[in-house]
């Protein structure tokens, strides 16, 4: 131990004295030299010395004004990415947030309701004609049509107002309704269960279904839910 | 102040005036990268930094111009770390000027590390000034005092 110590203390008295001769080596080296006067003497100045100096010191300056620049851009394009990179980033996180959560409310509610009824097949060719026992004043019965095992029958007014009546003969089939922007309800029509749909936005047309005898019907218009159901109550079914 | 002395340097070196005069104006980039470390412009560490910084150059352009590849710090002979026994049987002064006389006999690439360390700046200054590595200017230093100690224990061991 005593032994390390000594030669550590041994090195750091050579390097201090290592460093003290240097000194001393510099100094006496720089004095050895002929003095600047006499060197400028000898070496006098010249134009081109002083042009090649300044052509030096400007080339460097200008490499260094070119790193700067170029510095700067970098750090502002960074700059600018990672801005851009934060907005996208919050943009896309709000715009999936509400994405999800839509989706996930039309899953819950989904786009449109099936309804089943029945197994009932009916041969069409002894199928009647509806009667509309109400009508609401103005509408007149402006074409029918009939494909396969539905009938179409379309009113309307003067101010094109219409009612379609769908007359699906036997109930040997599913419906899907898509109501979106419209409240569902069950009601009664002439004591048989109906389903409603009304438009909740006033831009769709309000509907009801429901069976009559061995057939489905629908009524689908833009006229108010009271005026639907009145029809629906006073329409006969041959 | 010192251009006759930078020329004188260079031309010593190189032989050549244009190409001194090149290595002049390179040496003024270098040396005014470092202005806020010379404080006594007239001093001699001064003055020592400005020849070691133009003598570097000189023989970088030197060796480019012989295409002198060889790379002098590979060379350096290892030297092994060694006690050293001062204190035992050593007057001061004696020491001082015997180490003196070895380093001004060192190799200039080493003896100019040396006196750049002495006067005061970093190796990261030292390597900037004389366009070598930071772990060059380290192992220069370090080969130089190693050296210096090998000769001055054989002189002693010679007494």
């Amino acid at each position: 131990m005593e032994n390390s110590a000594n030669i550590e203390r041994n090195k750091k008295v050579f390097d201090a004295l290592f460093n003290i001769a240097a000194e001393e080596a510099l100094k006496e080296e720089m004095d050895a030299l002929p003095s600047c006067e006499e060197l400028n003497e000898i070496y006098p100045r010249t134009k081109s010395l002083d042009k090649k100096v300044y052509d030096a010191i400007n080339r460097e300056k200008r490499i260094a004004k070119r790193k700067k620049t170029i510095n700067t851009f970098t750090k502002i394009a960074a700059g600018f990415c990672i801005i851009a990179m934060l907005c996208m980033g919050a943009l896309m996180s709000v715009e999936a947030s509400r994405n999800f959560i839509l989706n996930f409310l039309i899953d819950m509610r989904g786009d449109y309701i099936v309804f089943d009824f029945g197994v009932e097949e009916r041969s069409h060719s002894s199928v009647g004609e509806i009667v509309l026992n109400y009508k609401p004043e103005g509408f007149e019965l402006i074409n029918t049509h009939t494909q396969d095992t539905l009938r179409i029958y379309v009113f309307m007014d003067d101010a094109d107002q219409n009612i379609i009546i769908q007359r699906f003969i036997g109930t040997n089939f599913t419906m899907g309704v898509d109501y979106e922007y419209m409240e569902f309800s069950e009601v009664l029509i002439n004591g048989e269960p109906a389903k409603l749909f009304i438009s909740s936005d006033g831009h769709i047309e309000n509907k009801i279904m429901w069976i009559v005898g061995e057939d489905v019907i629908t009524i689908i218009t833009c006229l108010d839910v009271v005026t639907l159901i009145k029809i629906a109550e006073n329409l006969i079914v041959r | 102040m010192y251009y006759g002395t930078m020329m004188s340097v260079a031309n010593s070196i190189i032989k050549d005036h244009a190409l001194a005069e090149d290595i002049v104006a390179e040496s003024f980039i270098k040396i005014n990268r470092h202005l806020g470390k010379l404080q006594d412009i007239s001093s001699h560490q001064t003055r020592g930094y400005i020849v070691s910084v133009v003598r570097s150059i000189s023989y970088d352009f030197y060796n480019k111009r012989t295409r002198n590849k060889e790379d002098i710090d590979d060379n350096l002979e290892l030297i092994p770390d060694k006690d050293i026994n001062i204190l035992s049987d050593l007057v001061i002064q004696d020491t001082c000027d015997s180490l003196k006389e070895i380093i001004q006999s060192l190799p200039e690439h080493l003896r100019d590390v040396v006196y750049l360390h002495a006067s005061g700046y970093s190796h990261d200054e030292i390597a900037q000034s004389l366009g070598i590595s930071y772990a060059n200017s380290k192992k220069r230093l370090s080969r130089a005092r190693k050296m210096a100690q090998k000769i001055w224990e054989g002189e002693k061991n010679g007494k």
